[in-house]
């Protein structure tokens, strides 16, 4: 039974890395409905959050703060940096097209990854977890049998990234929904006109959005960390599942990135545990073979099919 | 008295397309006044301008002597004028609340970070908004239909709920584009009302429309524009009889419906 207890283990990996890549989708959501921008620099963030977690905890900088600290301070430096993406963006003349905008987010994607590679080098880098003790091993087997069928050993850090992410789903409903400031922010996404003609200063609102994202994201890199080890370059590839995220789930989407962030980390983390060993370097290229897919299918996420299928039986 | 707005020389030109030419108007506190003419003449354009989503190529706007033409439209709407829109602006998928709510953003003192936060002051803040916003629903006779979403709404009350969230931003001047237009004429009787109403609480009120019943009978002055340039003003006697308004409108429509 062996095949059981690999398939739970990597179910469990794989919904903690998907939800760092459902954090990101959604950084992505938040600015695209507010802008039309897809805000390539987005993954950029889990790097900061990440390095600078690395940079303050470990030895060789003579400091080592604890978490409770470090992690604050490097969520806050990731949104000012958010926030100071978001103001260079604004600072065009309003008929800029997003393509150039878009161009603006490619470059300081690669400026800050330049900024990260002088400053901590290429080599990975270790992040220390939340909590150093794991529980125990789970054993699901247990619940109905007196024997150990199916031991499954959950890591705490990937708890807390589980845990993150649901309270960031909560938090994100709450602020949209409960807010001033975040209903303003949905009429903003819904219509810029109106949003306008009742006095919403919409840019000051969209730097306020991209400091948001920008802490998630960070956030979201201190949580992995530990598990994925941290690196200058990570960015890039969080950048690309996210944004592969987002778009599966319908770009602009709120449920649909959460919901398509976890699937592909989900599908991503399996389907590596059933490739031969030789191909196990492919395995990053697996979100890009569904987002493919599901361009194919369904150019406007996979939501879209299930609605038009839904509208089709109404 | 200084007028509360105050048009001078008004001049938009699009790629050679002049669509208002050199108006001059005011308008005074506490009146209604109207804007009309031929289709494309240049009214929204106007309204566009008043209202900071365009900036005029020349000439200048001033409310209450201040001006305010080339201010971004949060500014001006800051500055006290809201307007509606010829073809209504909601947000389809939230709530008839919700608009309201939004309206008194510009009211409201909270912040991003605040919010961000949910720190215990803004709770208070957003408990007064909710009740005010109610009041503004109550105003326009749209509280049974709070919780509907924007979309459901039948387009009559669309047009009630882009007053009420102009109202929510206490604006000394409303501008309201066509809010007659595509009504019925029991909800035309009821906009009139609710015009009044709104004129009675103190907010002046500049208003396009092409029922000339409708302008005629509710307006202390009216301004007529054609083909971007004001070929009358006075009142809605002096303006009917005017020919030069009678030769604009030949084959349009007649001035007296
Ligand atoms: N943003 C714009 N760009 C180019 N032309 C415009 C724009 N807005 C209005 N126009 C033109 O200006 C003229 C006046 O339009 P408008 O102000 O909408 O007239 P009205 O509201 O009186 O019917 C029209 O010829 C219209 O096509
Ligand atoms: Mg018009």
């Amino acid at each position: 039974m062996g095949w059981i207890s690999n398939t739970l283990q990597s179910l469990i990996s794989g919904i903690a890395v998907g939800s760092t890549y459902a954090i990101v989708a959604l950084g992505f959501t938040i600015i695209f409905s507010s802008t039309e921008v897809v805000n390539f620099a987005q993954g950029e963030f889990v790097m900061i959050g990440a390095m600078i977690s690395y940079w303050l905890t470990y030895d060789d900088f003579g400091l080592r703060w604890p978490l409770y600290v470090v992690v604050p301070i490097a969520v806050a430096v990731s949104a000012v940096v958010g926030l100071l993406l978001g103001w260079v963006l604004m600072r065009p003349r309003k008929d800029a097209s997003p393509i150039s905008l878009i161009i603006i987010t490619v470059g300081a994607s690669v400026l800050l990854q330049g900024i990260a590679g002088n400053q901590w080098g290429k080599d990975a880098v270790p992040v220390p977890p939340f909590t150093a003790v794991d529980p125990p091993p789970l054993d699901l087997g247990a619940i109905f049998h007196n024997g150990s069928l199916f031991p499954v050993s959950v890591q705490s850090q990937q708890l807390w990234v589980m845990g993150l992410m649901v309270l960031l789903v909560i938090g994100l409903t709450l602020f949209f929904n409960k807010t001033m400031v975040g209903k303003a922010l949905r009429a903003v996404a819904v219509n810029k006109h109106g949003a306008r003609l009742v006095g919403i200063n919409v840019s000051r609102l969209v730097m306020g959005a991209f400091a948001l994202s920008a802490a998630m994201g960070a956030l979201a890199g201190a949580a992995i960390a530990p598990i994925s080890t941290g690196n200058y370059a990570m960015g890039a590839m969080m950048g690309l599942k996210g944004f592969a995220a987002a778009i599966v789930g319908g770009l602009g989407n709120f449920t649909g990135s959460i919901v398509a962030g976890v699937l592909l980390g989900v599908l991503e983390t399996c389907g590596a545990g059933f490739l031969p060993p030789e191909f196990a370097q492919y395995k990053d290229a697996f979100a890009f073979i569904i987002l493919l897919l599901v361009l194919f299918i369904s150019p406007n996420g996979i939501f879209a099919l299930w609605r038009r299928k839904k509208a089709v039986r109404a | 008295m200084t007028p509360l707005l105050h048009v001078a020389h008004l001049r938009m030109v699009f790629d050679g397309l002049v669509a208002v030419d050199d108006a001059s108007f005011d308008i005074s506190a506490g009146q209604i006044k109207a804007l009309i003419g031929p289709n494309g003449a240049g009214k929204t354009t106007l309204l566009n301008v008043i209202s900071g989503l365009l900036t005029p190529t020349s000439g200048q706007v001033a409310l209450a002597d201040k001006p305010i033409h080339g201010l971004p439209p949060h500014r001006v709407a800051a500055l006290g004028i809201a307007r509606t829109f010829q073809n209504v602006e909601l947000f389809p998928a939230m709530t008839v609340l919700e608009h309201v709510m939004v309206g008194r953003h510009l009211r409201s003192r909270s912040g991003f970070f605040a919010a961000a936060l949910r720190l215990p002051g803004m709770r208070r803040e957003e408990r007064q908004i909710h009740l005010d916003a109610e009041r503004y629903l109550a105003q326009v006779g749209l509280s049974a239909h709070a919780d509907d979403l924007a979309r459901d709404l039948p387009f009559g009350k669309q047009r009630l709920l882009e007053i009420a969230r102009a109202l929510a931003t206490e604006p000394k001047l409303l501008l309201l584009d066509e809010a007659a237009s595509g009504l019925s004429t029991r909800e035309k009787k009821e906009l009139v009302n609710l015009i009044f109403a709104i004129r009675d609480i103190g907010v002046t009120i500049f208003l396009i429309d092409h029922d000339m019943d409708l302008v005629m009978s509710i307006s202390d002055e009216v301004v007529v524009l054609d083909h971007g340039e004001k070929i009358a003003e006075g009142t809605p006697h002096a303006v009917q009889n005017d020919d030069r308004v009678i030769a604009a409108y030949l084959g349009e429509e007649p001035v007296h419906a």
